[in-house]
């Protein structure tokens, strides 16, 4: 990877960069009030990279994801700022344009493989459509063509399994079908919304080597959303922290894991359960609750169950600071004032 | 499979014979009997009554009537001279049939037709247009709209006969009469229906697919959406049934509805008890023939009864 510098903001040069995001910003208008899902976000996917969102549940990960796809529901939703792909600015585009785009040249897999397949349409055909949608191949061609897809996932006895409905099929082969659908077109971006949250641990291991093995042999750039810091280690290059709708941290995946540099990566870090992990204990000791996306807070978004806050955090939202090379991290800490002062002012002692 | 068959066979059996046993009791309990209108002599009227057997203990009588039943006999009419039940069903049935066939052809297709233009334009002018539509067909009873169609298109404008069933013209109103319900059933629940699907998750997949809209609708939405219509075709089938004894008398037609109305007015007990056994029969048949079509339709459905 180059060298991505200074700001979240920072542009890479163009035919490294395949996904820029830009400003980003996802609201909800609802009869409780607009719901800001996503507050200005930016960040960018290089060619051929692994990178991971992590963050709580309501952070603002599916919703991001969908965007990039322009799949969230508007309205109620609202989206403004930019999604560059390959230099085309999705946001602007029409739905027909959008559709050239879906499945073809980015491709999407869900987090619940149980809801996500139509459940009154053979499998086969569930894969078979998307080749009819985007390629000139005749109907036999198609067949074979799905056919090699569904074993590249390794369903087994796929000429069987062909003609059969979503619910003769476990979840994880649901998810291996949902892959194949994703990967039919070869799309050059590959996003995984936890692609495992919804199956068993043992099964979660299997969908994850898929799809590191699609990723070596296709060369596809995956976005991967999830909350399990341990797939993250494993399959990132990259990672962005979201926390409340904004990106904390982002930074190489190494950088992050040896030295987090906010607070909230910081926690994230160290709930990691030594052993064996549920999904229940895994975020679960960072104390206090996201706040309200209704109304966000005016300063730093973490300020509430930051144990390192100071006065300036809850009044001025925190300006992306670099770190290392490539590691930006939204925190006051990083200032070069706080920094300074950190070193003569005992830890906790800026709190009322 | 074939066990389920066999168990859906026999409960059958039962509710027919249970609806004929109910009913056998139930006529006997009306006031008068079939030869009070006539002016008959007491003895001329003994003579009618050991005829047909009305002399006999009522519970011999019943037995009678359930062995000649189970014979596939449905005995005389009591009103019509020389006429077997079975003659009277075998004349009638067909006109009905034509008729709840019609409905129920058209009545499906404008039904989900509307049911899925409101569903895709939601929040829009067209689908409160929709919803008057089924509100209003839903509230007006069959007879009011039998005869109002009969009054306007019928006798002021004089679009189309008043009555009777001799070729396509006639069958124009009294088929728009008998869809009415049917079409605000349909549309509602098919309105409902599409709004659900709309948000499954399987539609977002088709649609991260690149799909385009038409195909959407058409290939994923469209066959899951129509799953609930499905279920209701066994109850439609039994409302369109009913919807015949009013519409056939509103406009004449000799279909078995007036049949079994008349039958009613003149206490003829063997026309209201065949009538009875045969429309048990038919709504059964129906009732199994919707299941086995939801079958089709839903891949999830083995013939076992329930979802697995
Ligand atoms: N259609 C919608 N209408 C209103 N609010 C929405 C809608 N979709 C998402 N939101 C809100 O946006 C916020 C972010 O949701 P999102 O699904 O992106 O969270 P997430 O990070 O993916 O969480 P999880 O880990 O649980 O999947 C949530 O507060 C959610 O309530
Ligand atoms: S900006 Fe302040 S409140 Fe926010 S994470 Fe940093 S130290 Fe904590
Ligand atoms: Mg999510």
């Amino acid at each position: 990877m180059t060298a991505m510098n200074t700001p979240l903001t920072t542009t890479a040069s163009s035919e490294d960069c395949l996904l820029a995001v830009r400003n980003l910003r996802v609201d909800f208008t609802t009869y409780g009030g607009t719901v800001r899902a996503v507050r200005d976000i930016s960040f960018h996917l290089n060619r051929g990279e692994c990178m991971a969102i992590v963050g709580e549940s309501g952070c603002g990960k599916s919703v991001t994801a969908l965007s990039i796809l322009k799949l969230i529901p508007m309205p109620p939703g609202k989206m403004s700022g930019s999604i560059l792909f390959k230099g085309t600015d999705l946001v602007s585009l029409s739905e027909r344009e959008m559709n050239r785009i879906r499945g073809r040249e980015i491709g999407m897999v869900f987090q619940d493989p149980m809801t996500s397949l139509n459940p009154t349409m053979p499998i086969g055909q569930q894969v078979e459509e998307i080749l009819a949608q985007h390629t000139p191949l005749s109907g036999k061609e198609r067949r074979r063509q799905a056919l090699d897809i569904l074993r590249l996932v390794d369903i087994p006895e796929a000429e069987r399994r062909y003609g059969q409905y979503p619910h003769a099929f476990s979840g994880g082969m649901r998810q291996r079908v949902l892959i194949a659908m994703a990967i039919a077109c070869r799309p050059s971006l590959l996003i995984a919304d936890e692609p495992t949250t919804a199956l068993d641990v043992t099964i979660q291991a299997q969908i994850l080597e898929l799809v590191v093995s699609l990723r070596k042999s296709l060369g596809t750039t995956v976005l991967l959303i999830t909350h399990d810091l341990g797939v993250v280690a494993k399959m990132a290059d990259r990672i962005a922290v979201f926390y409340a709708g904004q990106i904390v941290e982002t930074g190489e995946c190494r950088d992050i894991f040896r030295n987090p540099a906010h607070p909230y990566t910081q926690a994230l870090l160290s709930s990691i359960p030594r052993i064996d992990a549920t999904r229940a204990t895994k975020l679960a000791s960072i104390a206090g609750t996201p706040p309200d996306l209704f109304s966000p807070p005016r300063g730093c978004a973490f300020f509430a169950r930051c144990t390192k806050a100071m006065r300036v955090c809850a009044t001025l939202p925190p300006p992306p600071l670099q770190r290392a090379k490539g590691q930006v991290a939204s925190c006051w800490l990083h200032h070069s004032l706080a920094e300074a002062r950190q070193k003569t002012v005992p830890e906790g002692a800026e709190r009322q | 499979m074939t066990r389920y068959i066999l168990k859906r066979f026999l409960i059958s059996l039962l509710t027919v014979w249970l609806l004929v046993s109910v009913v056998f009791v139930l006529v006997r309990l009306l006031p008068g009997d079939p030869f009070s209108s006539e002016k008959l002599t007491p003895a001329i009227r003994a003579n009618l009554e050991a005829y047909y057997g009305f002399d006999q203990p009522l519970h011999m009588q019943y037995f009678r009537y359930i062995g000649n039943l189970l014979r596939g006999d449905l005995g005389f009419s009591l009103k019509y001279q020389n006429m077997p039940v079975s003659k009277i069903i075998a004349d009638s049935f067909p006109y009905s049939a034509d008729l709840g066939i019609r409905t129920i052809l058209f009545a499906s297709l404008v039904g989900i037709s509307l049911g899925v233009i409101a569903g895709l334009n939601r929040g829009k002018p067209l689908e409160y247009l929709c919803i008057v539509i089924a509100v209003i067909g839903i509230s007006l009873p069959d007879f009011i709209t039998g005869s109002l169609l009969q009054y306007f298109f019928g006798l002021k404008l004089g679009w189309f006969p008043v009555a009777l069933w001799r070729g396509f013209r006639y069958t124009v109103l009294p088929t728009l009469a008998l869809s009415f319900y049917t079409i605000a059933l349909l549309s509602r629940i098919m309105r409902t229906s599409m709004l659900d699907v709309t948000g499954q998750d399987y539609i977002r997949t088709a649609r991260a697919k690149g799909l385009s809209t038409f195909r959407i609708v058409w290939r994923h939405q469209l066959r899951n959406a129509i799953l609930p219509v499905v279920t209701v075709l066994g109850p439609i089938t039994a409302a369109i049934l009913t919807g015949t004894f009013v519409i056939e008398s509103i406009y004449a037609i000799p279909g078995m509805g007036k049949f079994y109305v008349l039958g009613v007015q003149n206490l003829d007990y063997t026309v209201i008890l065949g009538l009875t056994a045969f429309y048990g029969i038919f709504l059964i048949a129906a009732n199994f023939v919707v299941d086995i079509l939801y079958g089709i339709i839903d891949p999830r459905i083995a013939l076992t009864g329930r979802r697995n």
